[in-house]
């Protein structure tokens, strides 16, 4: 294999072609037999993903030629993902996967101009000849754009596949996450919530409410590992630097058979393999932490380490009740990248590994202490066979510790114990017609520990162990020029919980391409989860939120997800995509508000229902990136036959974020945010309690204390929030070393947004006043 | 120039927010509710109690500091009725001094009637017919009777002078359970009885023994017995020593105090009360807000609660011995 840097050449040559007969048993052996028992709709529907398989395998038996390889970055060896490579002239193209790989099938002999672009790179051309039967295998290196005002941000070409299917997933760059005003801290979560159909209920949680689900309905992935506590100190910033992420995918409803889990979102982080061509280090000061990179060669591959961890607890004043909180964190992620072509050409290894905690320590011994932290460590295959096969395996151990030590306050020891591993073989089948069969397993064994003691002094301690055993496929027709549609299915075997959810879950797709720029889409799927948090939604911020598999006396979670939309390339620069959902939910995991002895149980099922309609329009000429984002949306608890919003339900929301290149090194970006208040349950009146004191008296002796009459739960709302952040960067070299100075202002006309108030007194307590900061970045 | 135009733009729009503020009050539409609350003691005796009810609407105010409220929202008129065991009383309407901390007046209304207290198991229930014609009901069972056992038999007394036994560090006191109240809520508290001398007259005191010291930044923080669900409670003999040392904190003439019995008193609420505390007395850690709570009522017709406790009592008379070592008298 060569590598072509595509800087150096503007005519590849292609590798000797393979011999396609030795590929073609790949569909042949994806067979789902012994899968007796199952009802006749979804055997008919495997029966259809078969012969579809078959019927496409006759493409195959075709003359044509293939182009595959991979796509990286010349600077640092990366992979790049999404690429779009397109063969001049005619239709024939794809965009790299995740990990950088494209396969462009059905190439008839000939001499094609080949366009690999990519935002923020420059784009290539390559020459390609190509002959009957061959398998091309070009490599293409892409450089980055100079930093320069009007090629920082390089437009990408249009989507060299119109009619995928890909309803609800969004590709956040890091560029874009570089571009979201950081606030205290840069932070990959932050991003998100620029995106309309992301709800959050405070400027001091990153946690985040995707189209009507809770915030435990959000599986986020790191490497292909569960984490499950992905926020530090209560949920105000992500644990996921920056500095280590690669890629990001948000898929904000309708996702496809290869996620399971989740009933609302998935958010897949693949953190950046080291530089392949040199040392680098890179160090980063913030108000609240101090940050450290390294990442270099080493035979076979690259390494990659990055660590931060807090020094300035004082900034937490501005977030937390407890103005003197000695909050500690740190993350620290490492991942090794080894590909070794004389044992095999066409695989990639990688380990990684993720540790991340969050203590509290007081000195007052009538002050509780806690204790949060996540252990990942996990390997990643990725292979490309020789036939137009591409595999990921992945196995993981994922763990998650939260503790509290009570010391001698009011809190309960309480101790929370989650282990995952997860083993993953997930292959993509890419047939000459276009059309690709996306099938594979996924295994994963769980164990939770609960053990608490409630307010009362009775102590509860839960072991729970479950196998899940799953596998999907999903054939997606790619064979048409207007149309492209998904069809899935993913088979629960073995399900964790007790009363197991679905056993079966549908997913599917459609794009129909109306006018070449217009292109009219929807999407389906069925969802369950069986793990929740114990949270209680009426806190605002919660310290322990345990994870639990969930209990055996409820049924497991269930969801649906209807979507339709229609996306608009207006020109190169202006895209819009309009989204209608319905959600309906089964069986969420709720806590009994009405648990007043040891007797009575700590959760219950309640329904769920959500809707929306959610608009994206970006705008990217040149040295500009603007998007705009507004969501109209419903959502809805059913308890009792009770219908209330929760917290998190936002009539509308408007986000824009805009960024610009100054030139001369000089960024800015400002993001604006505008929604509707979130519901609350209000004051409906007083009334004088009769106060007990067992000290003195156990009866009533006259003394009364005023109380709080709530009124109809989350009934009223809090005034509608803005805000505005700006944010300036200044890039400069020194001596070879690149510094980046940046300032920002959170809430730059300091909007007294309401964070809530005071059950007590009333009293209004704001989210974040205005805020300066200031960060330094070296890359040495 | 378009890019910066719109930039511009959006920076403008920003700063129009602040025109933006708009009236909120946390506040909804007052609703007015009665409301009822009365507290039986069970006793076995079958003595005579005075039991007492509280029947109020409720009230809203300018503002948020409910304390400003002068309008009496006591209800005058209603007829209230008890039944113990199927014997019924009335509960006549009057008015009392009222404690320090009233904000309505000197006096307090209230319902009350003296009544056999209600021994355990006893059914109570209680029915008040307001003025407006809208009834308040309620009914609870009377919390059952309870042996102590102690994990030290002291043969001479209470002392803490003692030799420890393997795997007792602690002097622990522990009561029955029963299937049928595991729900119940207590709260032990034990206490020193003393007299002291002043002027030449005795004058009686009592002093908290808490479980255990922890120490603190100042020095020893004492840790008292709560609410809890637990059959038992645990003191430490230095605890019991240092509340000894308490009771005459300050004065050097320790002759001057008498000490003969600590008593122990454990109060078990019944369900309906159990369930009320835990509701209101639920606490939070030091980081977590929330933002509303449901309190528990069982009350038919309005909101509060009627509930019944009884007082378990054993008095444990100290070691002479360990009295006099304290340099107190023994009586």
């Amino acid at each position: 294999m060569r590598r072509i840097p595509a800087e150096l050449s503007s005519h590849a040559s292609v590798k000797e072609g393979h011999v396609l007969a030795s590929s073609r048993t790949g569909p042949h052996r994806f067979t789902l037999s012994g899968l007796v028992g199952l009802s006749t709709r979804v055997c008919s529907l495997l029966l259809l993903v078969v012969a579809v398989s078959f019927s496409s395998f006759s493409f195959a038996m075709t003359d044509h030629a293939r182009i595959r390889g991979t796509v990286t970055d010349s600077s640092n060896g990366q992979p790049i993902p999404y690429a779009n490579v397109m063969l001049r002239g005619t239709s024939l193209g794809c965009s790299a996967n995740s990990s950088g790989f494209y396969h462009i099938s059905s190439i008839p002999p000939g001499t094609y101009v080949m366009v690999i672009s990519q935002v923020g790179y420059r784009t290539t051309e390559l020459t390609v000849t190509v002959s009957e039967n061959q398998i091309a295998q070009i490599d293409v290196q892409l450089s980055a754009t100079i930093i320069e005002r009007e090629e920082m941000l390089v437009v990408g070409e249009r989507p060299v596949r119109p009619n995928e299917a890909n309803l609800g997933l969004q590709k956040i760059s890091t560029k874009e996450i570089a571009m979201v005003p950081p606030g205290v801290e840069p932070d990959v979560f932050r991003a998100l919530q620029s995106t309309p159909g992301v709800a959050t209920t405070s400027d001091v949680s990153a946690r985040y409410y995707v189209r009507g689900g809770g915030s435990d309905q959000n599986l986020v992935l790191l490497n292909g590992a569960t984490v499950y506590s992905p926020f530090h100190t209560l949920g105000i910033f992500s644990v996921v630097d920056p500095e280590m992420v690669s890629l990001l995918e948000f898929y904000e409803g309708g996702f496809p058979p290869l996620y399971g889990g989740r009933l609302s979102s998935i958010l897949n982080i693949v953190t950046r393999d080291g530089n392949r061509n040199r040392f680098q280090g890179t160090a980063n000061a913030t108000l609240l932490a101090g940050k450290l990179a390294l990442e270099g060669p080493m035979p076979g591959g690259s390494f990659l380490v990055t660590g931060r961890k807090s020094w300035y607890a004082s900034v937490m004043k501005h977030y937390l009740k407890n103005q003197d909180s000695p909050f500690d964190f740190y993350d620290l992620s490492w991942k090794l990248s080894y590909s070794n072509p004389t044992i095999d050409e066409n695989s990639r290894f990688a380990i990684h590994g993720f540790l991340s905690g969050d203590q509290v320590t007081n000195d007052d011994p009538f002050q509780a202490n806690y204790l949060v932290r996540n252990r990942i460590i996990g390997l990643n295959w990725h292979k490309i066979w020789s036939n137009p096969l591409y595999s990921v395996v992945s196995i993981s151990y994922s763990g998650f510790d939260a503790q509290v030590f009570p010391n001698q306050s009011l809190a309960k020891p309480r101790k929370n114990r989650v282990s995952d591993f997860s083993a993953d073989w997930d292959f993509t089948y890419l047939y000459d017609s276009r059309d690709e069969l996306a099938f594979g397993w996924q295994n994963k064994i769980l164990s939770t520990s609960l053990e608490l003691e409630n307010l009362y002094g009775n102590r509860l301690s839960v072991g729970q162990r479950g196998v899940d055993l799953s596998a999907y496929a999903d054939y997606r027709f790619y064979r048409w020029e207007r149309i492209g549609f998904t069809i899935g299915i993913r088979f629960k075997f073995v399900a964790i919980s007790e009363y197991r959810p679905l056993l079966y879950e549908l997913r599917g797709s459609v794009t129909y391409r109306l006018l070449p720029s217009v292109s009219i889409k929807g999407s389906f799927g069925w969802y369950s989860q069986e793990m929740t948090t114990l949270s209680d939604e009426s806190e605002l911020i919660s310290v322990f939120e345990p994870w639990v598999i969930t209990p055996g006396y409820l049924n497991s979670a269930r969801a649906a997800h209807f979507s339709v939309g229609m996306s608009t390339d207006w020109t190169n620069v202006l895209t819009t995509e309009l989204v209608g959902y319905f959600k309906p939910i089964a069986n969420l995991i709720d806590v009994n508000e009405k648990k007043f002895t040891v007797n009575d149980r700590d959760f219950v099922n309640v329904d769920g229902e959500s809707y929306g309609l959610e608009l994206l329009t970006t705008y990217q000429p040149g040295a500009m990136y603007a998007k705009l984002g507004y969501a109209l949306s419903w959502a809805f608890k059913i308890k009792d036959g009770v219908w209330y919003y929760p917290r998190y339900d936002i009539r509308h929301s408007l986000n824009a974020l805009v960024g610009y290149d100054l030139g001369s090194g000089w960024q800015a970006s400002a993001t604006w945010t505008l929604h509707s208040g979130m519901p609350f349950t209000p004051i409906a009146g007083y009334y004088d309690r009769v106060s007990i004191d067992p000290w003195t008296q156990p009866y009533d002796r006259g003394s009364v204390n005023p109380a709080t009459l709530w009124g109809t739960k989350n009934s009223a709302r809090l005034p509608s929030y803005h805000r505005l952040d700006l944010s300036v960067t200044r890039q400069f070299i020194i001596e070879g070393t690149r510094v980046t100075c940046g300032a920002s202002v959170i809430n730059v006309y300091d909007r007294k947004n309401i964070f809530y108030f005071d059950r007590d007194t009333g009293k209004e307590v704001y989210m974040l006043r205005i805020l300066p900061t200031v960060s330094l970045k070296i890359e040495l | 120039m378009k890019s910066r135009l719109l930039f511009l733009i959006l920076l403008c729009v920003g700063a129009y927010g602040p025109g933006c503020d708009e009236s909120f009050s946390p506040k909804a539409t007052f609703e007015d509710r009665y409301v009822l609350q009365c507290f039986v003691e069970g006793r076995a005796d079958n003595s005579l109690e005075l039991v007492t009810a509280l029947l109020a609407k409720t009230y809203d105010v300018d503002g948020f500091d409910p304390s400003a409220n002068t309008n009496d929202p006591a209800i005058a008129g209603a007829e209230v009725s008890m039944t113990i065991d199927g014997q019924s009383y009335i509960l006549q309407e009057g008015v009392r001094p009222s404690p320090e901390s009233y904000q309505y007046g000197t006096e307090q209304r209230y319902y009350s009637c003296i009544a056999k207290a209600p021994p355990p198991a006893a059914h109570v229930g209680i029915v008040a017919k307001l003025p407006s014609g809208q009834t308040l009901s309620a009914k609870t069972v009377i919390p059952g009777g309870r042996p102590f056992t102690s994990s030290y038999e002291f043969g001479a007394g209470l002392t803490t002078h003692l030799k420890l036994q393997p795997g007792k560090p602690n002097w622990t006191i522990e009561w029955e359970n029963y299937n049928d109240t595991e729900a119940h809520l207590f709260f032990p508290r034990l206490r020193i009885l003393y007299t002291k001398m002043v002027g030449g007259e005795e004058q009686y005191g009592s002093v908290p023994v808490p479980l255990r010291y922890v120490s603190g930044s100042n020095g020893p923080i004492p840790v008292y017995p709560s609410y809890s669900t637990n059959k038992s409670c645990s003191f430490e003999f230095s605890a019991i020593d240092s509340a000894m040392a308490q009771l005459s904190a300050g004065d050097p003439d320790k002759g001057n105090y008498g000490v003969h019995a600590a008593v122990l008193e454990v109060i078990e609420y019944d369900l309906p009360l159990s369930k009320y505390f835990s509701s209101v007395n639920g606490s939070l850690d030091q980081f977590s807000i929330r933002t509303d709570q449901v309190v528990f009522s069982n009350v038919g017709g309005g909101i509060g609660i009627m509930g019944s406790f009884v007082v378990h009592r054993v008095q444990y008379d100290f070691d002479a011995r360990y009295v006099l070592s304290c340099g107190y008298r023994y009586r």
